[in-house]
């Protein structure tokens, strides 16, 4: 019964006492029955109503700090940031105190102090401006929270620390900065522990949130791979980005035991090599390649990654995945690499690759049809919008050129859209002429049968009733 | 265990605090320790949500001659090394992607590179002064040469001051028209020579 159905009965009970139609005995029984009414826990309206009031509370502080923030002296600034900041911590401090780590109270206040504390310290940047990379202030936010996170065991705040660690890979970043890749590194690796004990909690108990956690921790190893070679050896990243993806996206196909990890391997690793299929489809890149200098100990590393990539290419192909030609990527690419550096043209390198991924596409697509695999029909039409959707953009082909290809592929893959639904609504006739038949048949079977059941019936019910009538005799 | 939680939150706390003074401090220790020089500027003004106390810097001919190792790529960050004119006034003399041991330098970043020139921008790019001082001119459309003091150290710097024929923005006005125009046919590497012969000054024919 609840709260709503006991106050209900409480005024009924009022009533029918009044009424005579229930005694004073009888009411108290019913109200020690039913009546006792359960402390409330917040509704969804009053929590978003209280929310709501709280927004606009701080919205309106936030204004009038926006408006005389200028205002105030450096210093002035300064100070205020500061009380801002005690006020997180004080925060914080109560969560440390009364709140159940990796509870919502500890989520909330987690995110709470990591909101405020990125505030606070962009706010003393822009007071004390040296024109600082963006990258030193997100370190020093990042290096804050972290054992916030952890005294609070915070999945939300692991989430956004690692989106911070993704997103300062991927931005616009200075070669000579002293933040730099090792810094980056240093973060996720201090982040492993946390990973490592959530999951042997997650065993026990089923935690919603790591998958969203395996999700950012996957994306921040390959955003680290990315900058690491952006930053060093730029002109290696199509190769390992190929390696790694097809690696995790083989490993997230075959290990369906681990399903914390499997989706996320598969999706970072799916995303990957969309990247190496775009990037690699371009002629410039191969230009790039060809252009810069590979030294001995880059083959060699090239020659270990492929020994991995092989290792989940061999289990591929013994489980007979077509998923195979996706782990052979990384082969090709190291064969455009062979080509282009012994001095063929670009272009020659580019047409290689993209008819391998063509290739790879097509086969993907049929295999999907035959064994009617949505999620295969899907990555085959995916690999074929990312290979002609860099087109669109190549500045290697002119503008006609590009027109009339998007034109022309437009129209064909209209014209096979057409075809298929042609020969479906062909299928579906023909099938529906044969259900068709075979109803006709089975009505023109029941209209037969129907005046020889009448009979049998007729014969059971006049035997029922004889029998009965010589039960009666003998009594 | 219950204590040790404690020591980490109170430690995590005295690091966010002095994140902050790490913040300060840098930017104050540029202001007491930093040499003072002098660049070519031009000043505009960045409109946003909050009404702001600065003026966005513009440091005119910010571009030098490549003399590092490997072709910059935009977005990075080289070094632009520097000296002095007797005036104050920077003059760039190269580029480079290593740290120059015995000479004055900026950290800059790459904008552009073409032919061995590379067009750098410098981060530090501000300048606080009285916005409800400063003549509008000035950040609108203003062509006559504005002159702004940074401190430098260790390739870091802050913009102090602008000033217009060596009178604070605040309580400068801007000269006439002409004035401008006249001032802005000034070569600018000839900016904060001690004799300006008037060779240097272009002079555009009269039409008629």
């Amino acid at each position: 019964m609840n709260i709503q159905h006991i106050r209900w009965l409480h005024e009924e009970l009022e009533q029918w006492r009044e009424e005579g139609l229930i005694s004073e005995e009888q009411s108290h029984r019913l109200q020690a029955k039913y009546g006792f009414i359960p402390k409330e826990g917040p509704s969804w309206t009053r929590l978003i109503t209280v929310l709501g009031g709280a927004a606009l509370i701080l919205l309106g502080i936030i204004l009038l700090f926006a408006g005389y923030w200028y205002g105030f002296s450096p210093n002035g600034r300064f100070d205020w940031s500061l009380v801002i900041l005690l006020l997180a911590i004080a925060i914080v401090g109560g969560g440390v105190w009364k709140a159940k780590p990796a509870s919502m109270v500890a989520e909330a206040i987690t995110v709470i102090y990591m909101a405020i504390l990125t505030t606070s310290t962009l706010l003393v940047a822009d007071t004390y401006y040296t024109g600082e990379h963006m990258g030193l202030y997100v370190l020093i936010i990042l290096c804050c929270s972290l054992p916030i996170i952890y005294i609070l065991d915070s999945a939300l705040g692991m989430i956004l620390y690692l989106i911070g660690v993704l997103g300062w890979s991927f931005s616009s970043h200075p070669l000579n900065a002293w933040v730099g890749p090792a810094a980056v590194g240093g973060l996720l690796l201090v982040a492993v522990p946390y990973y490592i004990r959530r999951f042997g909690q997650y065993q026990q108990v089923k935690d919603p949130l790591l998958v969203s956690v395996s999700w950012a921790f996957v994306g921040a190893i390959f955003g680290e791979v990315f900058f690491t070679l952006s930053t060093y050896e730029p002109q290696m990243n199509l190769f390992f980005i190929s390696v790694l993806g097809a690696v995790t996206y083989g490993l997230g196909t075959l290990e369906k035991k681990i399903t914390l990890l499997a989706l996320p391997c598969k999706g970072v690793g799916a995303i990957a090599l969309l990247y190496t299929i775009v990037e690699g489809t371009y002629i410039s890149t191969w230009i790039r390649i060809g252009e810069s200098s590979m030294v001995w100990w880059l083959w060699l590393c090239m020659l270990l990654s492929l020994g991995v990539a092989f290792l989940v290419l061999r289990r591929l192909v013994l489980a007979k995945r077509i998923e195979s030609c996706i782990g052979l990527i990384p082969f090709v690419v190291f064969v455009c690499y062979i080509v282009t550096v012994s001095g063929a043209t670009p272009i020659l390198t580019s047409i290689l690759f993209n008819a391998y991924v063509l290739v790879a596409a097509l086969g993907t697509f049929i295999r999907g049809t035959l064994v009617k695999k949505v999620s295969l029909l899907n990555s085959s039409i995916l690999t074929l919008i990312a290979m002609f959707g860099a087109r669109f953009f190549d500045p290697s082909f002119t503008f006609v050129e590009r027109g009339v290809s998007f034109l022309v592929l437009g129209i064909i893959v209209l014209g096979i859209n057409a075809i298929y639904l042609w020969r479906k609504g062909k299928q579906r006739a023909t099938m529906n002429q044969r259900v068709r038949q075979a109803r006709r048949q089975v009505a023109d079977v029941s209209a037969l049968e129907t005046p020889m059941e009448t009979q049998v019936v007729t014969e059971e019910t006049k035997t029922v009733e004889s029998e009965v009538a010589m039960k009666e005799e003998e009594r | 265990m219950k204590y040790q939680k404690w020591i980490f939150f109170a430690l995590a706390a005295i690091v966010a605090l002095l994140s902050q003074f790490y913040i300060q401090q840098r930017y104050t220790t540029l202001l007491q320790g930093g040499a003072e020089y002098q660049w070519p500027v031009k000043v505009s003004r960045h409109i946003g949500w909050v009404p702001s106390d600065y003026l966005e810097i513009e440091f005119l001919g910010s571009y030098a001659n490549w003399e590092g190792k490997q072709t910059p790529e935009v977005g990075h960050e080289v070094y632009v090394v520097v000296t002095p004119k007797q005036s104050g006034v920077l003059q760039v003399l190269s580029a480079t992607d290593e740290t120059p041991k015995d000479q004055e330098y900026i950290r800059a970043n790459v904008k552009r590179f073409d032919h061995g020139v590379v067009e750098f921008s410098i981060p530090f790019n501000r300048v606080k002064v009285d916005l409800s001082k400063v003549d509008s001119k000035f950040y609108t459309n203003y062509r006559g040469t504005l002159i702004g003091t940074l401190k430098l150290r260790d390739g870091y710097g802050v913009v102090t001051g602008v000033y217009a024929k060596g009178v604070p923005l605040e309580l400068a006005t801007p000269e006439s028209v002409v004035d401008q125009e006249k001032d802005s046919r000034v070569l600018l590497e000839k900016i904060g020579d001690t004799e300006q012969e008037k060779d240097d000054i272009i002079v555009i024919p009269n039409s008629n």
